[in-house]
């Protein structure tokens, strides 16, 4: 009896590992793969991305205190960042003597070529203060020989002398002196003589005609000129300059009640004179340099 | 470079533009002295007069400055240019009337430019006027000068209780 227990036991025990062997088996064959399959089918976790530490980034400021340095109840984040732009100067960069120039208007010559039957040509120059400011002093002489269309007379003045005085302002100031755009202003003097020659007068009904003449008037005149203008390098230290004048008459005598129609340096009757320059410019002896570090 | 160019070109096309652009002359070109007529005994008003003809002394074609077919109440009198004295017979021609008077003017001459687009006018200073006759009371000359202004200069006064009105 005691042999057969052991033998069932025996056979139990046999049984039992053969039956757990066997059930691992048939597992493995419906689901060969299981560990793989279970990791595919899992749902994706969030992504992760590694940061890198930016060394260049403003650093986050935070303040515990406001500006009477009492604590805040929360901390504040100081967002604004500090504005690193200088502020810009309008005072001049270039040096009081800045130069000289020196300039031949002949601007007259191209309107004689279009029939303008006077002209004024001056020789100026002008001296560059801080490239900003350019007192100007202008001498010429002016003449006219005209005798208008569908008139009765001849007008006459010899070369008479003119100068004006004024100063130029450079809006450019602080960039290169080769260029220019400015306004200015100038105060003229000319004292001349005109003829009025060929004079015809006549009177249809007393069917009479008188030839005259008017010689030897004199007349002095002062006016002024506002005017605006452009200065451009060519080459070298030679420049072109072109102004547009418009100019008004503080005072003009008058000759024997005779109106003097031209005025050396002023022109003619219209309101308005372009003057065209060749200039040339002497620089200052030393190289012109910024007065600031900049 | 173009950029200069185009400034150039820009500035002498403007003052070509400001010189081709010139004032005509507003007044007359010739000192034309305009008289007007007036009642010597009315208001300072203009009053028409009719039937009168106005002729120049001693002018060459002797013709009549203005008719008499014509109603006026102003006449130009233009005042002789190589002589300082002008004279002008002023006829009634109402219904054959024929009363002629006469008008003096003595004045001295001044030529002047005036202006560029005006030209040379003379300036006529009146030195005295005189009438010889019935209907004309009286002439003036307000200003005593007579230039190209486009105005009235001369007032004639006509006795209208004798005028030809």
């Amino acid at each position: 009896m005691k042999k057969l227990l052991i033998i069932l036991f025996g056979l139990m025990v046999y049984a039992t590992a053969y039956a757990q062997n066997d059930s691992t088996t048939v597992v493995d064959e419906i689901l060969p793969d299981s560990t793989t399959l279970t990791q595919k089918s899992a749902p994706a976790g969030p992504k992760t991305t590694p940061v890198d530490v930016d060394d260049n980034k403003p650093r986050v400021i935070m303040h515990y205190y406001d500006k009477h340095g009492n604590p805040l109840d929360e901390p504040v984040m100081f967002l604004a960042s500090l504005d690193t732009v200088t502020k810009v100067k309008s005072k001049p960069v270039y040096p009081t003597y800045n130069g000289v120039n020196v300039g031949l208007n002949f601007g007259d010559l191209i309107f004689m070529a279009f029939g303008q039957k006077h002209a004024s040509f001056d020789v100026w120059a002008n001296v560059s203060l801080w490239n900003w400011l350019f007192p100007t002093l202008e001498c010429g002489l002016g003449y006219i020989n005209d005798t208008p269309d569908k008139m009765n007379y001849t007008y006459k003045s010899g070369p008479s002398m003119y100068a004006k005085i004024g100063f130029n302002y450079n809006f450019l100031y602080k960039s290169n002196p080769a260029y220019q755009f400015f306004v200015g202003f100038r105060a003229g003097f000319s004292n001349f003589k005109y003829d009025v020659t060929d004079i015809r007068i006549n009177s249809e009904y007393w069917e009479e005609s008188q030839n005259l003449s008017l010689t030897g008037l004199k007349s002095t005149c002062w006016y002024g000129e506002v005017l605006a203008g452009l200065q451009v390098k060519i080459v070298s230290h030679f420049s072109l300059g072109w102004s547009l004048r418009w100019h008004f008459k503080f005072s003009e005598s008058k000759d024997r009640q005779n109106q003097p129609i031209f005025v050396p340096g002023y022109g003619s009757t219209l309101p308005f004179a372009v003057s065209v320059s060749g200039i040339w410019t002497i620089p200052a002896p030393k190289k012109p340099e910024l007065t600031a570090a900049e | 470079m173009r950029k200069l160019l185009y400034g150039i070109s820009a500035t002498v096309a403007c003052g070509l533009w400001a010189s081709s652009c010139s004032d005509s002359c507003s007044d007359n070109q010739n000192a034309l002295p305009l008289a007007g007529f007036y009642d010597s005994g009315g208001p300072a008003e203009l009053v028409t007069i009719d039937s009168l003809e106005v002729i120049g002394v001693d002018t060459p074609s002797d013709s009549a400055l203005s008719p008499a077919s014509e109603s006026k109440n102003q006449v130009s009198l233009p005042f002789r240019i190589d002589s300082d004295t002008t004279r002008y017979v002023f006829i009634d021609r109402h219904e054959g009337s024929g009363l002629r008077d006469t008008v003096t003017f003595i004045y001295t001459r001044t030529p002047h430019l005036v202006n560029k687009e005006c030209g040379v006018s003379y300036i006529f200073d009146i030195r005295s006027i005189t009438s010889q006759g019935i209907f004309i009371d009286s002439v003036t000359c307000p200003n005593g000068f007579i230039n190209n202004a486009n105005t009235q200069n001369l007032n004639i006064y006509f006795d209208v209780m004798s005028a030809p009105v």
